[in-house]
Parts: structure tokens; C-alpha cells; sequence
């Protein structure tokens, strides 16, 4: 279970997060949705403290922390927990596709190399990337580049995975082979918290849909609730502009 | 016009002789100025506060002075304020001493120093604010970060402009002479000054320098090469 409490963050005067509460059960899996600039994206970078958050407190696992006063042993312990899949892949450009799903399990978690590279190698396939698993970053489509992102995350076992627009920067033909990966990970029971534009796969695979803007939650409920029920004015404006 | 092709073969016998000083007096202050630059660069590119602002000053200081300068300032200096320091803590040594060829070393790095750091301060900004991210993201401590993901791609970022700077400094190193240290251009024009053919001996030290600096081109082209294939033929 991960709990965040009261989380704020501002930028300068701009205020990004204005106090949200978010709680996520094990197993969960929560698609994010909202205009571009309500803070989504910055919500999922401070819960790895890849932002520091000005107020807050978040609890997952056995850390519990305080987001402004977490030591770097402390943040250390929540980055272990919590992997993120990002907008642009982020794949280590000077290692290879193995390299990148094994460096976390080796240099940070200590894992023997035989060992990670068995569960490198067994993750590669399960993203249907086996026979690319040494190629480098730039040898790989946007695609397939994102899939080994997702292996990245998975590798390290996490409580929760942060997806931070994972299709986004995707050739629109290549947008479906990622997500039926995201898919059919959401199937083996990993907590995910996903930010993204497609409705149609957030309402396929998310137990919970939340509706963001300027940093506080406007509506939050199964996907049925939000997408079929819904109830805020703002949360039926954005919608239309998706639906066909 | 005569030239004398004998004697140019003969000049740089004996500029050859002095090789190993100009060699040594461009990789050593390539080496310091590597690992001091690079620690400037860091602290730059990370805004370390105080240390920031003050090796931006440092770099754009020597920056701008020419070495010759650099060169004499610190024989001025250091002639000066060695023998007042000698003194004061009773050592029986003096300044005449002393090799000169620390000074040209020294001169040399302080030129390569400011000039390395930037080359490395680029090649740091060059990497996508991405890559810290997701080495963060996968639990890497701030120093594995450096140590695993920044270095390893920032260094065949710097390569060629590093290579640069070490054919400069193997250049800058013929100016040692004004600090009474020996190298092929001086040791050929000793030659020289019992029969006043500067030409030749002029001559014969461009051909080596131009040898030098042609190998070190190889060298760096070889390795570029060698890199560039070994990744390609990882390619599944």
C-alpha cells in the first residue's frame, strides 16, 4: 500500500500540487488524467523525489518520510521501492538493452550478475525483445526502446511502477505493441500509477481513474464512474474533447 | 638559395634528442588538466555554491591570458617567492635548484585546466537531464549516477576536443624555451647557432612536430574507429 498525504510542490510562485491525498492498494492499478500543466507528471516525479516536494508525507512499504525532510538514506529507500517508465524512455544510451535492465539489480540492489542477467534476460522476453539483447538504445524503435524501459522497471521488483506518459512520444503506430505490454504486466498484479492520453486503454486496464487539474484531484472512481457517470462539469469537458 | 639538407637531418638528430621533454610536456598537463578540469567542470555543471563562482572567474581568467604569459608570470613568481620561502623555513635549497621544467609543467596544466573544464562543462550539458533521471529513478546513490552514466558517456563526447587540446599543448610546449627549459625547437636551434642555419633547423622542427601531431591524429582516428565498430557489432 502506498499513502501520500497533503502533497504540495510549487515552481517559483506557480503552484504545481496544491495539497492532494492519494492512497493505492496493492495490486492496484490508477491511470492519471488531466489537461497538460495540472501537475500529473510532477505528482509522479515527486514520489520518487526525482522533484522535491515543499509539503507532504508519503508511506510506502515500511518508509514512512516526510517529502521536504527526507535524508538521502531516506529517499535512497523510497527510489528502491518505486521504478518509473518515462515519456522519452530514457534507456542508458551507452549500454545495452541487458545492460540497461541489469544495472539497477547489480549496482543498487546488489544482485549477483549470473542472477541478473537470468532475470534480464527472462523479463527481455517477456516484452518480446529476447533477440535484441544487445543491442543499443539507438539500434532500437521508440517502441521497443519503451518496452525495455518497462523490463528496466520491472526488474527491480517495486511496490509500485510510475508511468509517466508512456506512449506519448510514440509513432502512433507503435503506441499498441507498448501498451499491451503495460497490459499484460497489469495482469500479474503490480501496483501502477499511470499518467497518460489514452482513454480508451486507461479505461481497459485502470481499476481507478483520477481527473487532475491545477494540482488538486477533481474526480476520482472506477472507470465506469468517471468515463460513463460523470459528475463534475470540468471532468465532462475534458472527456468530450477525446470522445468520437 | 642554398639549403642545406644535410644539416637539416643533422638539426633534427638533434632535436630528436629533446622528444621525450616536449612529449612529456604535453601529456602531463593533459593528464592533471583532465582531472583537475574535469573536477572544476562538476562543480560548475552541479552549481556547487561558492566553488562555482569561484572557478568560473578562474576559467575565464586564464582563458583569455596567452600562455607565453601564463608561462612567464609563473617563473616570475615562483623564482620570487621560492627563495623567501626557502629562507623563512631554513632549507639550504634554492631556486636555481630547481628543474625548470615543473614550471613549464606548471604553466602548461593552468593553460590546460581552464581550457579542459570547459570542454568537459559542454560535454556534461550535452546529456539529457534523462539519463540522471533514470539512474536516480533505478536507485543509483548521486556517485554511482556519475560514476556509471555521466563519465562513461561524456568521455567519447570530450575525446576529439581533448585530442585538440593535447596537439595545442604539444605547440604551446616549443615556448618553453623563455623559462631556460630544452625542447626539440630549442634543442635545434643550439644546433644551429654554430652555423647560423636557422632555416634548416626551423624546418626539420616543423616536420617533427608535424610527425607528432600526425600520430596523435592516428591514434585518436584508430580509436574512434575501433569504438564505433565494437558497438556496432553488438548489434543483435
Amino acid at each position: 500500500m502506498i499513502e501520500i498525504k497533503n502533497i504540495s510542490k510549487s515552481f517559483g510562485k506557480n503552484a504545481i500540487l496544491k495539497g492532494m491525498n492519494v492512497r493505492i492498494d496493492k495490486g492496484e492499478v490508477v491511470v492519471i488524467l488531466g489537461p497538460s500543466g495540472s501537475g500529473k507528471s510532477t505528482f509522479l516525479r515527486c514520489i520518487n523525489f526525482l522533484e522535491r516536494a515543499d509539503a507532504g508525507e508519503i508511506s510506502i512499504g515500511q518508509t514512512k518520510v516526510e517529502f521536504k525532510k527526507a535524508k538521502s538514506k531516506e529517499i535512497l529507500a523510497v527510489r528502491r521501492q518505486t521504478a518509473m517508465v518515462f515519456q522519452q524512455y530514457d534507456l542508458f544510451h551507452h549500454k545495452s538493452a541487458i545492460e540497461n535492465i541489469v544495472e539497477g539489480l547489480i549496482v543498487a540492489r546488489k544482485v549477483p550478475k549470473e542472477e541478473a542477467y537470468e532475470k534480464g534476460l527472462e523479463l527481455l522476453s517477456k516484452v518480446g525483445l529476447k533477440d535484441k539483447r544487445d543491442a543499443y538504445p539507438r539500434q532500437l524503435s521508440g517502441g521497443q526502446q519503451q518496452r525495455v524501459g518497462i523490463a528496466r522497471a520491472l526488474a527491480l521488483n517495486p511496490e509500485v511502477i510510475l508511468f509517466d506518459e508512456p506512449t506519448s512520444a510514440l509513432d502512433p503506430e507503435l503506441v499498441g505493441e507498448t501498451l499491451d505490454v503495460i497490459k499484460k504486466v497489469a495482469q500479474t498484479g503490480v501496483t501502477m500509477i499511470i499518467v497518460t492520453h489514452e482513454m480508451s486503454f486507461a479505461y481497459e486496464i485502470a481499476d481507478r481513474v483520477i481527473f487532475m487539474e491545477d494540482g488538486i484531484i477533481v474526480e476520482q472512481g472506477s472507470p465506469k464512474e468517471l468515463f460513463e457517470q460523470t459528475k463534475e462539469e470540468r471532468t465532462k469537458q475534458f472527456l468530450a474533447r477525446f470522445s468520437r | 638559395m642554398d639549403f642545406d639538407f644535410a644539416f637539416m637531418f643533422e638539426a633534427s638528430l638533434a632535436a630528436l634528442h629533446y622528444l621525450p621533454i616536449t612529449l612529456l610536456l604535453g601529456f602531463l598537463p593533459l593528464i592533471f588538466g583532465s582531472a583537475i578540469g574535469l573536477g572544476i567542470a562538476l562543480i560548475r555543471h552541479y552549481k556547487i555554491p561558492i566553488l562555482a563562482v569561484f572557478f568560473k572567474w578562474f576559467v575565464t581568467i586564464f582563458k583569455a591570458i596567452p600562455v607565453v604569459l601564463i608561462l612567464l608570470v609563473s617563473y616570475l613568481v615562483f623564482s620570487d617567492v621560492f627563495d623567501t620561502m626557502a629562507d623563512s623555513l631554513a632549507l639550504s635549497i634554492s631556486f636555481s635548484d630547481i628543474d625548470r621544467r615543473w614550471i613549464a609543467i606548471f604553466a602548461l596544466t593552468l593553460y590546460a585546466t581552464s581550457g579542459l573544464s570547459e570542454i568537459f562543462r559542454g560535454a556534461l550539458a550535452s546529456i539529457p537531464k534523462g539519463q540522471t533521471d533514470a539512474a536516480s529513478s533505478v536507485g543509483l546513490t548521486n556517485l554511482q549516477v556519475l560514476r556509471r552514466v555521466m563519465i562513461p558517456q561524456v568521455i567519447p563526447l570530450a575525446l576529439p576536443l581533448v585530442n585538440n587540446m593535447l596537439i595545442s599543448l604539444i605547440k604551446a610546449s616549443s615556448l618553453v624555451s623563455m623559462v631556460s627549459v630544452v625542447d626539440i625547437l630549442n634543442g635545434a636551434v643550439i644546433e644551429a647557432n654554430v652555423n647560423y642555419r636557422y632555416l634548416e633547423a626551423y624546418v626539420a622542427v616543423s616536420i617533427i612536430y608535424w610527425g607528432v601531431c600526425a600520430s596523435i591524429e592516428a591514434v585518436t582516428a584508430g580509436y574512434e574507429k575501433y569504438a564505433h565498430r565494437s558497438r556496432r557489432r553488438q548489434f543483435a
